[in-house]
């Protein structure tokens, strides 16, 4: 493959666990601004991220030179001898694996010619440019094709690619002095699936033009639909992150509040994080210290089951490693992240479960949410539902409620499933931004969500 | 005509979980780029690491014919050299590391109902700009940056409070302390008001979606195309008449250290007056879109990474008033909006997670999560009140800006 498989090998430094993450990138940006190509660019990227384990504590650093690995870890081992020692009481539980799961090696978009993504872009221009109302319009695409190997001292070997290609549509609508602003976005993991969509995209600029025209909601409770990506970014915000085990190291209540076993849900919510999802956004075989990634029921029929580990956190508490150590890039440390993170779906049609909904507001897109022990979306499409169809588009600023009781006030899971593959965002926890993730669901009934 | 930039990071991060040093991190990171300007086009090559400027130089040739047009004067004679790396004033590595394990042992023992976590990090940064043989540009600078989030043992939240830090200067884990000690205070009384109908008072406005949507909206582009909010109101009044707005990216004393921007322009005054005494003055241009719209490039061409092309994009902010006023008997300040959104008629709606009850120009305590909302002309407008001689610590770039938004608990 590439030039990091290359001959080296990690030993442990005085005893202590040493792990090695090789990253190699490359990466493509086109623009496409009104209708002109305002640049494209292909970037190659490499680095090299090496800790040693010593003194109960991590001591990291990264650099671009494979030949200094050895220095550099050396000089880790120097530093830690800086560091007040504490007794050792954690051990790492993590078996060798070797492993080579690369296969993207021919199918990924940077063996594609620039010229080839452009076309294809044209396309997809050529159907902007029918819609009037589109006043300004900016089509962003980027692919990235990474290659990782990950060797420690315990004999892990562990080599595999990944692949993420997509744009995003980001666009200001105007007619008759009312202007809406939003963006439509396809991604996949190879250059082939991002073709013919054209239809879909048509579809979705029709849309847009109901929300120039659309009144904000009257502020209030409304028994609420998310839509499959709604659903997806209500768990990965609220539910998702509250899981990382990180945050509660050291804090009773976090960890009383995530009781495994209690029941938190409807018996018909089960929410899974799994990296092991081929062609997702998230998709990962291994987390980045060699861990493989579980299929983790972070909720199961509505019980709590389990929470969300790096080696460390797993071992401070006493549990299994999840395979969720994982960091943006060879600059960075693993830390407690998500993966693919989804609700698993239930069996009702959507037009059952709106039939009975006298007034409610249905979710249909989001820009972007937060949570802490409350979360917030911020929707981009939505609708008001009445007399149980779906009716006229409206304007909502947020989307608020407390998570757990949200998770009890779902009333209705439907059978239908989508996992979203953004290429262009991804999830920002500390400063480690852009992390790709893959969220979704099924469409959600929420009893009661404050509607702003 | 061949552009290098570069930017070299050495930074030692110190990671802390549950008021402990977790991990320690070194790192020295070399970023590069090369843009070509060849007839009609420019192109860009960059990477990340040891390859230097002679291999991008004989890789940038192949991007040429998808670069983008150009068709603008390139800088002349610029040559700048700011130097804000003082030895006595900076770390070393273990004096950095003490600062950490002190810091942590003195939050240990002032708070210990508290947990603290997150990073405290070091750098060292330079960044070259240089035309061969026509400009040359560089700036070398230390940051100092502490952003610890906090917890009470006893909270059901991921984290409570978090207080941001930065400075350019060496000081002592005590000085960190007496500023944080306020907020905690704060955290540890938690209260509900009655009426929520008091001034707000934003501690960085600058950072707020809402300064986002301005900043947006003054890029001379957006403004010819008719997607700004202040379409046909440049030279007239926006906003309350005792409110004026800079762009700044040079304020050394505030951590702002840069006299040039991304495609080697300085400008005469460091700082643009966009809004003055509440007329829209000045919008933005980089040097492509000034030459599109017959302006003059105002110092905003920035890139938004090393590997990207210059674009229009604001500096910060700095909000100032001739006259400051007295400050509110009562006054919510919002700490972490996250989310949110900003239309283009300028309506907004802001979930704030963490904010704090301002009462007699002292923090007093911790608020539940609220929602704001209104409008930019409004709250900035009629609304505005002003700001005072208070800032939410030492290293603001802004002080206190109070206005009034609707105000909603929504927990």
């Amino acid at each position: 493959m590439n030039r990091y498989t290359g001959d080296f090998k990690v030993y442990p430094i005085n005893n202590h666990f040493v792990d090695v993450r090789c990253e190699e990138e490359y990466l493509t940006e086109i623009n496409i601004k009104d209708g002109k190509i305002k640049y494209a660019t292909e970037t190659p990227s490499s680095g090299i991220f090496i800790r040693i384990f010593k003194n109960n504590k991590w001591f990291m650093t990264s650099t671009t030179d494979e030949k200094n690995i050895k220095n550099k870890i050396k000089g880790l081992d120097e530093l830690a001898d800086n560091v007040a020692h504490e007794k050792s009481g954690l051990k790492l539980n993590i078996d060798p694996i070797q492993d080579n799961l690369i296969k993207y090696e021919h199918l990924n978009p940077s063996k594609r010619k620039i010229k080839d993504k452009i076309e294809i872009l044209r396309e997809y221009d050529e159907v902007i440019k029918k819609f009037k109302y589109i006043r300004s319009y900016q089509l962003v695409y980027n692919d990235k094709y990474l290659v990782k190997r990950i060797k420690n001292s315990l004999g892990t070997d562990i080599a595999y690619d990944k692949s993420i290609c997509g744009f995003t549509l980001y666009f200001t609508a105007a007619e008759g002095g009312n202007m809406f602003s939003g963006s439509i976005s396809i991604g996949n993991n190879t250059l082939d699936h991002l073709m013919n969509k054209e239809e879909a995209l048509k579809e979705r600029l029709k849309e847009v033009k109901g929300f120039l025209k659309a009144k904000h909601v009257k502020e209030g409770s409304y028994t609420t639909v998310l839509s499959e990506s709604a659903t997806g970014v209500f768990v990965h915000e609220s539910f998702g992150h509250k899981s990382e085990a990180d945050f509660m190291i050291g804090d009773k209540s976090s960890q009383n509040e995530w009781a495994i076993g209690e029941k938190v849900a409807n018996e018909k919510v089960s929410i899974i994080d799994y990296g092991g999802l081929p062609a997702s956004c998230g998709y990962i075989p291994y987390d980045d210290e060699g861990v493989p990634s579980y299929k983790t029921y972070l909720v199961k029929d509505g019980v709590l089951s389990s929470r969300l580990h790096t080696l460390t956190t797993a071992s401070l508490m006493g549990e299994r490693p999840t395979g969720n150590g994982r960091s943006v890039d060879a600059e960075h440390e693993p830390i407690v992240r998500m993966t693919n993170t989804y609700m698993k779906r239930g069996d009702i049609p959507f037009e059952d479960m709106i039939s009975d909904i006298k007034l409610g507001v249905y979710i249909k897109t989001v820009h972007s949410g937060f949570g802490m022990s409350t979360f917030t979306l911020t929707p981009g499409l939505s609708y008001m539902i009445r007399k149980g169809k779906i009716a006229e588009p409206v304007i909502v600023s947020a989307v608020a409620g407390s998570i757990f009781e949200t998770l009890e006030s779902i009333e209705a899971v439907s059978n239908d499933f989508k996992l979203i593959f953004n290429a262009q965002g991804g999830c920002s926890k500390l400063n480690q931004t852009k992390l790709p993730v893959g969220f979704g669901g099924p469409k959600i009934r929420i009893k009661s969500l404050e509607i702003s | 005509m061949i552009e290098q930039y570069q930017k070299t990071v050495q930074e030692t991060v110190i990671e802390i979980k549950n008021s402990e040093i977790y991990s320690i991190k070194k790192n020295e990171i070399v970023r590069r780029a090369v843009r070509l300007f060849h007839k009609d086009k420019i192109a860009i090559v960059a990477s990340k690491g040891n390859v230097g400027f002679s291999s991008l130089i004989k890789e940038v040739d192949n991007n040429i014919r998808y670069g983008q047009n150009y068709d603008y004067p390139l800088p002349t004679n610029a040559i700048k050299h700011d130097s804000f790396i003082r030895k006595k004033q900076i770390f070393t590595e273990k004096e950095f590391i003490r600062f950490g394990e002190k810091l942590m042992e003195c939050l240990r023992k002032k708070f210990p109902d508290f947990i603290f976590m997150n990073k405290i990090r070091f750098a060292l940064v330079e960044k070259k700009i240089a035309f061969v043989n026509m400009t040359d540009l560089s700036v070398n600078y230390p940051l100092v940056d502490i952003t610890l989030l906090f917890k009470r043992k006893n909270s059901k939240n991921i984290f409570d409070g978090v207080f941001p830090y930065l400075s350019s200067n060496m000081f002592s884990p005590e000085e960190y302390i007496e500023e944080m000690e306020k907020i905690v205070r704060a955290v540890d009384n938690p209260i509900k008001l009655r009426n929520y109908n008091i001034p707000v008072a934003f501690p960085s406005f600058d950072q707020t979606i809402i300064a986002g949507k301005i900043k947006e909206s003054i890029i001379g582009d957006n403004y010819q195309k008719g997607t700004s909010l202040f379409n046909n109101l440049l030279g007239k009044k926006v906003f309350n008449e005792k409110l004026t707005i800079h762009d700044i990216s040079y304020l050394p004393e505030k951590n702002l250290f840069y006299a040039f921007d991304d495609e080697s322009f300085i400008r005469k005054e460091p700082a643009l007056e966009i809004v003055g005494n509440g007329i829209l003055n000045n919008l933005i241009y980089d040097r492509r879109t000034a030459a599109m719209y017959e302006k003059t490039p105002t110092g905003n061409g920035l890139k938004p990474d090393y590997n990207k092309f210059p674009q229009t994009m604001a500096n910060s902010f700095i909000f100032s008033d001739d006259e400051k006023i007295e400050t509110p008997g009562k006054a919510i300040i919002p700490v972490i909006m996250g989310g949110g959104s900003v239309d283009d008629g300028g309506n907004f709606a802001i979930p704030v997670q963490f904010s704090l009850l301002m009462e007699n120009g002292e923090i007093k305590a911790m608020l539940p999560q609220l929602l704001l909302s209104g409008n930019i002309f409004k709250m900035l407008g009629e609304n505005y009140m002003g700001t005072d001689n208070k800032y939410f610590s030492k290293m603001s770039l802004n002080p206190y800006l109070y206005t009034r938004v609707n105000v909603k608990r929504i927990y």
